[in-house]
């Protein structure tokens, strides 16, 4: 029993993540391969507001996630700003997040070098950045996330997700992925809309990283490598790019089911690999088509089954 | 002043090997506009062949560069076939383009690592003494790979320049659906491209493999091969040049001067000034979206 | 005369008894014990699992064909954690909650260690650790000891005084220069002892660099170092490549010094990769592949399996075998439970394991006074320049 609270646990972390990204880049279509550097930033934020600063919990995930997300415009706004391509773009994030993997790693030298400081803030500094632990992680955290926590967050993360991507600025979100030349001729605000998608994005990985160090009472940098970015990226593709709950189904079945086949372990990256290929020629929808959380099919049906004669036929 | 100078030749050595890689997704981009993510799978591929050619099938070098490099031409025009060439028949938008090469380099890197393991192996070739210059170390090894790069590279240069097929691809970079109304064989230009990917890749594979280790993570250098492209500005092939010597200098002598520990820190922080000032790059042409 | 007749009849009663019993429980014929093994098989440090899960295997083969331990027959779980922390952790809680495995082995390195040591004491399911040498992996930060948590290998500190006090006594050298894995815990916290104890002897510290994981270009590194004038370059990487790449391109810049490594890169590839340049360069390990004990197990494990043995393939059954132990301990006393066995492992006690004998501190869970080899490389092969015994 344990060890499948333990999976769902994890699959609603990854969730929350997912979503971030699928906001990102199924919605706006901008393609990032650097979230993990994000779900770091954010659950190191996290864990200093409730160690060292004793805030509230659930208070020092949003924090976390706001943190994220206020670091992302580092890259965001050069990168908007001059309407650089996705390449560019994803190359930046994968740059960024192997910076702030870096920045972590050291926290412990840097920390030490400031020992000497005479001023007060200095020294404050310099204890907090000892105490994050570099390459040692932070550790002793207390052990909060627990499986309704993770519920209760996926649940508001699917619904502030599905709020967004059905609001103007999700719209405009998707009208920019579809054609930004035409969007911005419609009169969306390229900058802005990429910017606050971005930000809702890194908002979401921030958090998903502070339920992830409060799991494990524990936070290293080598729990955000390129592996956790490409993750989060496979459970996108495979739910399909423009979908919440494709994200959603897929985070369970990436997590899960690899962990309860851990005896495919080395051909798991190969299948994902085949299937991204595979998807993208044969399945852009994502393996499970244009799956959305609506209920707007219920009345399709209703239509189809009760007023056939009302229907438009599609020939015309 | 020593020191200086010993930073400075092993910055270009650096530059070297990231200009190689450079180029060959600057030679993508310029035709079909996106980032061919398959390529550090190419080269781990074309170094693993050439290793195993030498190693377990004992043929001498250039026979194992010369399959090298006809097995990564396969490789890099099935891709092509497979992968990408039916996203953009249907136009697909390039977002799908770039996550099926990165499928393709998933897949590759993976297969080779359950084949070979992930063990570290080194080429088995002898290594060159470097020669001194005072006390200032010239690598032979670099020299070489720097005169092999070249002859390549100028070939490259020939070829687009100054053949019939190297003006088709041009043509097609300028504008590929113009290109093929004026009769140029679309499918020719990407067999031709991916030909040349396949060429630079193994070739860039071998001479990584050779300098440092055979590994299938080896790919990962390619980071830095991007900063590089963008730094100078995606999509030419001599800006991807410029590009990579700056940064395998700056690398250097940020090591050397300021701190290695943070080296890549600085790196990112250029790479993110350069877009904040240069947004096309150092000496890129225009990047916005194209109609 | 008389008694061991008796006894020998109680035995069969006994045995009649249990089997009458596991006769009737049906399904239940045997008693089975899971023992965890948490390795790398995929990832960057997939070198570790397939030279040490065919060992394991072979050794649970070969207890149960002799009739198990104990009354008990035993079964190797293996999972693989492609190198990540956040898998170490989830196979962890797999093998404890649905396994429920007795004992677990591994992980291999600290950054995983040190989180599964917290989900092995709430779980109390003993853990060793087979070559994570951190001091926090068994002990935590605030001086308290991590319950069920164990390991085989000898701690960083223990490793960094060595080194320095070999580097300063035996071969006379007065400048180090450090070369730090700074995302490596291992390589951090052996260059901090080996710093501390250098130091304190009177050497001095003249070049400190850093590089990441993954990096392979070390000449802006290595010509600081040359200019600094060190005559020691000290470098406990955790990944072998590393120390093997930076000997090559140390010796293309005509840097000619003493090269010293960690246990982490005793591996034979290494010496594949750099022979001739790491020519004379000091490793110091707890256990050797060369030592001549082993020679008739490796080459008869890579004649059946294909694969080279190496340290990881010794301590995880050094592992193996104290978990081993201590279940042939906890049996004579009652039903064996992790606890149980636990219990056994703490207060374990001159008890030859694979590569040595080892008694393990109660206090901090680590083999006591386990000897350190300081090897060096010559004609291309490793040499034993002597064992170094702590006080």
């Amino acid at each position: 029993m344990g060890y499948l609270i333990a999976i769902v646990i994890l699959c609603g972390i990854n969730i929350v993540a997912a979503l971030g990204v699928a906001i990102l880049t199924g919605y706006t279509g901008l393609f990032t391969i650097g979230h993990a550097g994000f779900m770091a930033l954010g659950g190191y934020m996290s864990a200093i507001m409730v160690k060292e600063l004793n805030v509230p919990y659930p208070l020092a995930l949003l924090i976390g996630g706001a943190f994220a997300g206020i670091c992302s415009f580092i890259i965001g706004y050069p990168a908007f700003r001059s309407r650089l391509r996705g390449d560019y773009f994803a190359i930046a994030t994968l740059g960024f997040s192997e910076a702030i993997r870096l920045l972590l790693n050291n926290t412990r030298g840097l920390g030490q070098s400031l020992q000497d400081s005479t001023s007060s803030f200095g020294q404050g500094a310099s204890s907090l950045l000892i105490k994050l632990g570099g390459a040692f992680g932070y550790m002793n955290l207390p052990n909060v996330t627990n499986v309704w926590v993770v519920v209760v967050t996926v649940a508001l993360a699917m619904f502030f997700a599905h709020m967004y991507v059905t609001s103007q600025y999700g719209k405009n979100s998707i009208a920019i992925s579809q054609d930004e030349v035409a969007a911005e001729m419609m009169g969306v605000n390229l900058l802005k809309t990429k910017l606050i998608s971005l930000f809702i994005s890194a908002f979401y990985a921030g958090v998903a990283g502070g339920l992830l160090g409060f799991y494990f009472a524990y936070l290293s940098p080598s729990l955000f490598t390129i592996t956790k970015s490409s993750d989060l990226l496979a459970a996108v593709v495979f739910g399909g790019i423009q979908s919440l709950i494709g994200p959603f189904i897929t985070a369970f079945v990436l997590i899960g089911v690899p962990e309860l086949l851990r005896t495919f372990a080395e051909w798991r990256l190969i299948i994902y690999g085949f299937l991204f290929v595979i998807v993208m020629i044969f399945r852009p929808q994502g393996l499970l088509g244009y799956v959305e959380m609506n209920f707007s099919f219920l009345g399709r049906w209703w239509n189809a089954i009760f007023r056939r004669k009302h229907t438009p036929s599609q020939k015309g | 002043m020593e020191l200086f100078i010993q930073q400075l030749v092993s910055g270009i050595s650096i530059g070297a090997i990231y200009s190689l890689l450079a180029v060959g997704y600057a030679l993508v981009y310029s035709v079909y506009n996106f980032t061919n993510w398959a390529f550090d799978a190419f080269m781990a591929f074309g170094a693993f062949i050439a290793f195993t050619s030498i190693s377990s099938l004992f043929l001498p070098f250039w026979a194992a560069g010369a399959i090298s490099i006809v097995l990564t031409i396969i490789l890099a025009v099935s891709a092509e076939k497979l992968a990408y060439s039916p996203l953009r028949a249907r136009k697909a938008p390039r977002l799908f383009m770039m996550i099926s090469a990165m499928g393709v380099n998933l897949a590759i890197v993976n297969i080779i690592n359950l084949i070979y393991g992930g063990t570290f192996r080194k080429f088995p070739v002898d290594a060159l003494q470097p020669i001194f210059i005072g006390n200032v170390s010239i690598g032979r090894t670099d020299l070489v790979a720097g005169g092999i790069s070249f002859v390549v590279l100028a070939l490259l240069w020939a070829f687009l320049y100054r053949t019939r097929w190297g003006l088709g691809v041009r043509a097609s970079s300028i504008d590929i659906l113009t290109a093929s109304l004026m009769g140029i064989n679309n499918n020719g230009v990407a067999i031709v491209v991916f030909t040349l990917t396949g060429i630079l890749s193994s070739v860039a594979g071998i001479f990584y493999g050779i300098k440092y280790a055979v590994y299938p993570m080896m790919g990962m250098v390619t980071i830095k091969a991007m900063i590089a492209s963008i730094v100078g500005g995606l999509g030419s092939l001599p800006a991807a040049i410029v590009g990579s010597m700056i940064l395998g200098i700056l690398e250097t002598m940020v090591s050397g001067y300021i701190s290695s520990t943070y080296r890549d820190l600085f790196s990112f922080l250029f790479l993110i000034v350069i877009l904040l000032f240069f947004p096309n790059g150092l000496m890129g042409k225009s990047v916005e979206e194209k109609l | 005369m008389k008694r061991t007749t008796l006894s020998k009849w109680s035995g069969l009663i006994v045995a009649l008894i249990l089997l009458a019993s596991s006769l009737l429980s049906g399904c239940q014929q045997e008693k089975v014990l899971k023992i965890g093994f948490i390795t790398e098989q995929t990832g960057v440090d997939a070198y570790v699992g397939p030279a040490s899960v065919p060992a394991l295997q072979d050794r649970i083969d070969e207890i149960n064909a002799k009739g198990g331990i104990g009354g008990y027959k035993l079964q190797l779980i293996v999972y693989d954690t492609r190198s990540e922390v956040t898998d170490a952790v989830a196979v962890t809680k797999r093998l404890i909650d649905q396994d429920k495995v007795v004992a677990i082995i591994g992980p291999s390195w600290s950054a995983a260690a040190i989180p599964i040591a917290d989900i092995v004491d709430a779980a109390k399911v003993p853990a060793i650790a087979t070559t994570a040498s951190n001091v926090n992996v068994t002990v935590k930060e605030d001086g308290t000891l991590h319950p069920y948590m164990f390991r085989v290998c000898f701690i960083d500190p223990y490793q960094g005084y060595a080194q320095a006090d070999f580097a300063y006594n035996k071969l006379g050298l007065r400048k180090a220069a450090l070369l730090t894995d700074v995302a490596s815990p291992y390589t951090v916290g052996l260059h901090q002892f080996f710093e501390n104890h250098f130091k304190e002897l009177g050497g001095e510290i003249v070049a400190k660099e850093g590089y990441t994981q993954g990096d392979t270009e070390f000449r802006a590194q290595l010509a600081k170092i040359k200019d600094s004038g060190a005559d020691l370059l000290v470098m406990d990487a955790y990944t072998y490549k590393d120390v093997g790449l930076a000997a090559q391109q140390a010796e293309a810049l005509g840097l000619d010094i003493q090269i010293m490594a960690g246990d982490g890169v005793f591996v034979p590839e290494l010496l594949e990769m750099a022979g001739p340049q790491l020519e004379g360069a000091i490793v110091t390990t707890g256990v050797s592949e060369e030592s001549p004990e082993f020679a008739e197990f490796n080459a008869a494990f890579e004649a059946k399996h294909g694969v080279k043995a190496n340290i990881y393939t010794y301590y995880g059954l050094d592992a193996l075998m104290a978990i081993e132990y201590a279940i042939g301990e906890a049996a004579k006393k009652g039903p064996v439970t992790p606890t149980a066995v636990r219990d056994a492992l703490e207060t374990m006690k001159d008890v030859q394991l694979f590569t040595s004998v080892v008694t393990m501190e109660p206090d901090t869970h680590n083999p006591h006074n386990k000897p350190l080899l300081i090897m060096t490389i010559k004609n291309g092969k490793w040499e034993l320049l002597e064992t170094f015994q702590p006080q």
